[in-house]
This record gives structure tokens, sequence and C-alpha cells, in this order.
């Protein structure tokens, strides 16, 4: 069994590699698109309102709330980005219990790209709300002897966000291929479902994480511009 | 644990894509449809709370008719039981004065018949006795009874007063006979006494004519134009008439007022 899909290839040109991975990507990027395309083609304002349309509404809902509630914010700068982040990560790991799919959040490298993304996106927010020179000043706060501090804890905790997903993730796919070749019977399927739990919880940690960060960031330059 | 780069970039590439992708055609259809609801449910409050207010105002409004419709039906009921009264007070006594006109009217029918059933019993009652007074006078008259009539005439023409006298003598200035009627036929004696009585009293040119009249019951009459002396149970008869119908009449009114 492979620990990564990364090591799945299907396509190497070159230095292009198709791997499961990214692959997998697709299929989950496609299904997302086409969902949402599909869905909000003919979108009704008055009722009777379709199935889908309902869900998409409550989840689009439920994640405005979430980040309003977090951030203390409009919710609608952040939406697009922390709604895609918890999206992706919620129905990659859900699908893991489709056979011969492999999670693209358990490769090193998604994680830690969806890590990068929100290690830029914090400053990009900051910087787009505050501009640059107020966004760097509180890497300088309390006093300028505070900015390696900063500049780990920016690396840290971003690291910290791509191992914990990966791991998660990694390590349910692992228990359960353990599992099965332990006890094919029963065993499994409970595994599965906490499987799908765990990857639910851990998407919504990544992205309340994720809101976190930027909304800290944000909040503590609208605090010193406050004062 | 392997780290591939390009799988790292081209992850980053893919969730940025992502983003573009669900911005466009998820959130931004999303959140445009969920706030033009909110705006049309805002409207529609907003139309509804003044419908309201507007209901409100109309309720209140009816509200208010209907409090001075009722007291203005309080007062057109008051007036209408007021109305009401007037009309059955006037109807009433329209009604009381007819019934005692009718009662009038009837009261004086009745009266009118009783007076008439009155009068010809009265009447039928006088002629009857007087019929029968005067058949048993008529049984019983005699020669005797006939005397005493006739002296009883002589001497009340032996009594007659000044005015009496005059009136006979007047009537005999023109040459006019005395007649003398009679329930029967008087004796040339009787005759000769009269005629000696009547020369005492106004003179001796006396002309005097007997007449047989049997209507006079009993009785004996002189007539001198409109002079006229006379006794007969016929007179005595007629005083009973009359006293019968004054009875009959007296008694009915006294029961009428009972």
């Amino acid at each position: 069994m492979e620990i990564s899909p990364d090591l799945i290839i299907f396509l190497k040109i070159g230095d292009f590699t198709l791997n499961a991975t990214i692959v997998f990507t697709w299929i989950v990027m496609g299904l997302l698109v086409i969902t949402a395309w599909y869905t909000t083609r003919r979108l009704s304002i008055e009722p009777p309102i379709s199935r889908w349309q309902n869900l998409l509404e409550i989840v689009v809902t439920y994640i405005r709330e979430q980040i309003r509630e977090i951030t203390l914010q409009q919710p609608d700068r952040y939406l697009p980005f922390l709604g895609t982040l918890f999206l992706f990560i919620a129905v990659s790991n859900t699908l893991a219990i489709v056979p011969g799919y492999s999670p693209p959040t358990g490769s090193l490298s998604t994680t830690a790209a969806l890590a990068i993304c929100v290690f830029l996106a914090v400053p990009v927010y900051g910087i787009t709300q505050h501009g640059f020179i107020g966004y760097l000043r509180h890497y300088s706060q309390p006093t300028v002897f505070m900015i390696p501090f900063h500049i780990i804890n920016e690396l840290s905790r971003t690291l910290s966000m791509a191992v914990r997903l990966f791991g998660n993730i990694m390590s349910g796919s692992m228990i359960l291929a353990i599992l099965l070749s332990i006890t094919p019977l029963f065993v499994p399927i409970v595994m599965e479902v906490l499987g799908m739990l765990i990857g639910l919880v851990q998407a919504y940690i990544f992205a309340v994480l994720a809101t976190v960060y930027i909304a800290s960031a944000a909040r503590v330059q609208d605090e010193k511009v406050q004062s | 644990m392997q780290i591939d780069y390009f799988t790292i970039f081209a992850q980053i590439i893919n969730f940025l894509v992502l983003v573009l992708l669900l911005r466009h055609f998820l959130y931004g259809r999303i959140i445009k449809a969920i706030d033009e609801r909110e705006k049309r449910i805002e409207s529609q409050l907003q139309e509804a709370a003044k419908k309201k207010k507007e209901a409100d105002d109309e309720t209140d409004s009816y509200r208010k008719m209907k409090k001075e419709f009722l007291s203005e039906r309080e007062g057109m009921l008051a007036a209408a039981r007021e109305e009401t009264q007037n009309i059955r007070r006037e109807l009433s006594k329209k009604a009381a004065d007819e019934v005692n006109e009718n009662k009038a009217k009837w009261n004086e029918e009745i009266q009118r018949q009783k007076d008439a059933f009155l009068n010809n019993m009265r009447l039928s009652a006088s002629k009857e006795i007087y019929a029968i007074a005067r058949r048993a006078l008529a049984d019983l008259a005699n020669e005797e009874l006939e005397s005493h009539i006739m002296e009883t005439f002589i001497y009340k023409l032996q009594k007659m007063d000044h005015d009496e006298k005059k009136k006979m003598m007047e009537f005999l200035e023109k040459k006019k006979a005395i007649v003398i009627k009679s329930g029967f036929s008087i004796p040339e004696s009787t005759r000769q006494s009269i005629h000696k009585t009547l020369q005492d009293q106004i003179g001796d040119d006396l002309n005097i004519s007997y007449i047989l009249s049997p209507d006079l019951i009993s009785g004996i009459e002189l007539s001198a134009q409109d002079l006229r002396i006379s006794w007969s149970v016929g007179s005595y008869l007629d005083s009973l008439e009359d006293e019968l119908s004054m009875m009959f009449v007296q008694i009915p009114q006294e029961d009428i007022k009972t």
C-alpha cells in the first residue's frame, strides 16, 4: 500500500508528473464546480426552492455564520477562500469511502499547498485591508525583537496545519488498510464511518484555524489602528 | 513522508482555480440569491408592516365608526322608542276615542231602540189598559152612574169661573150652537136642567145641540169654540195613560244608571 497518493503516478512527461493527488484533486474540483454550476444556473428566489439549492444555501449560510462568529467581521470578503478550503477538504475526505479513491488530503503535498495558501492568505488579507506598511508594522509589536518570533510563529503554525491534516487523513487510511488485513469484516465499516467523521472534523479544524489566523491578524491590525 | 514540489505547486494552482470557480459559480450566485430573497422578504415585511398599519388604522377607524354607529343607534333607538310611545299613545287615544265614540253611538242607539221599544210598549200598554178600562167601565155603565155623571156635569157648569163664562158668551154672540157630546143618551129632564143651569150662568139666548158620542165613555162634554167643560171616565183614563207612560219612562232610566 502507498502511504501517499503522490506516489501513484499516472503520467510522467519530463518534470511534469500526473500523480493520483492531482487527478483526485481535479475530480473533487470537478465535482464541486459541476454541482455548484448545475445548482446555481437557475436559482429561485421565491419558494419552491430545489433540494440542491437548499443544501448549498444551508452550507454557504453556515460557513458565513461561522466566519462571522470567529472574525466578528463581514464574512463575504473571506468566504471564497475559507469556504473553498472547507468544502475542498470536506469533500476530499468524505469521498474516501469510494473504493479506489485516495483522498488528496492524504498527501503532504496537498496539505502543504493548502497551508502555504493560508500562510500567504494571511498577509494578503492584511495588506489588502490595512496596506503593506500597516500590515508589516505588527511584526515589530511590541518590540522589533519580536520579529523573528512572529516569523517563526507564522511558519510553525503553517507547518503544524499541513502536518495535522496530512497525519489525520493518512493515518485514517492507514488504519483502515491495516484493519482490512486483520479483520476484513464489519470493523472496517465502523472505521470508514469514523474516518468520514474525522475527515469532516479535520476540514472544520483546518478551516477554523485558517479563519482564526487570518482574522487574528486583521483584528490585531484593527486594534492597532483604533488605538 | 514525501514532498513533491511540483505537486505542491500544482495543488496551490488547483486550489486557487477552485477558489475562483466556486466564487463565481457558488458563493456569488448563492449570496446574491440569498440577498435578493432577504431584500424581498424585507420589502414584503415592510409591505406587510405597512399593510398591517393600514389595517390597524382601518380597524381603529371601523372601531370608531362602530362606536359612533352604536351610540347613534342608541340615539335612534331612543328616538324611535319615544316616537313609538307617542304613536302608541296617539293610537291608544284614537282607539279610546273611537271606542268611546262607538260606545256613545252604541249607547245612543241602545237608548234610541230602548226608547222606541218603551214607547211602543207604553203605547201598547196604555192602549191596552185604556181599552180594558174603557171596556170595563162601558160594561159597568148604567143609569145610576150616568145620573151621577150628569149631576157632576151640571155642578161643573154651575161652578164655571168668570173667564169660562166670558168665553161662552163671546161664542154665543156669534150665533153658534153649543155642542154637548155624551157617551149615553141624555134624558129630557137632564137636558132641561142643563139648559136652565146655562141660562142662569150666561143668559137666555141659548142654542144647544146634543150629540151622542160613544167614545166618551160614561162622559159628557160641552164645547163652545175653544172652551171645553166635560167630565168623563175617558179623561181619567187619559190621565192614567199619562201616568203609565211617565212611569215606564222613569223606570228604565234608573235601570241604566245602575
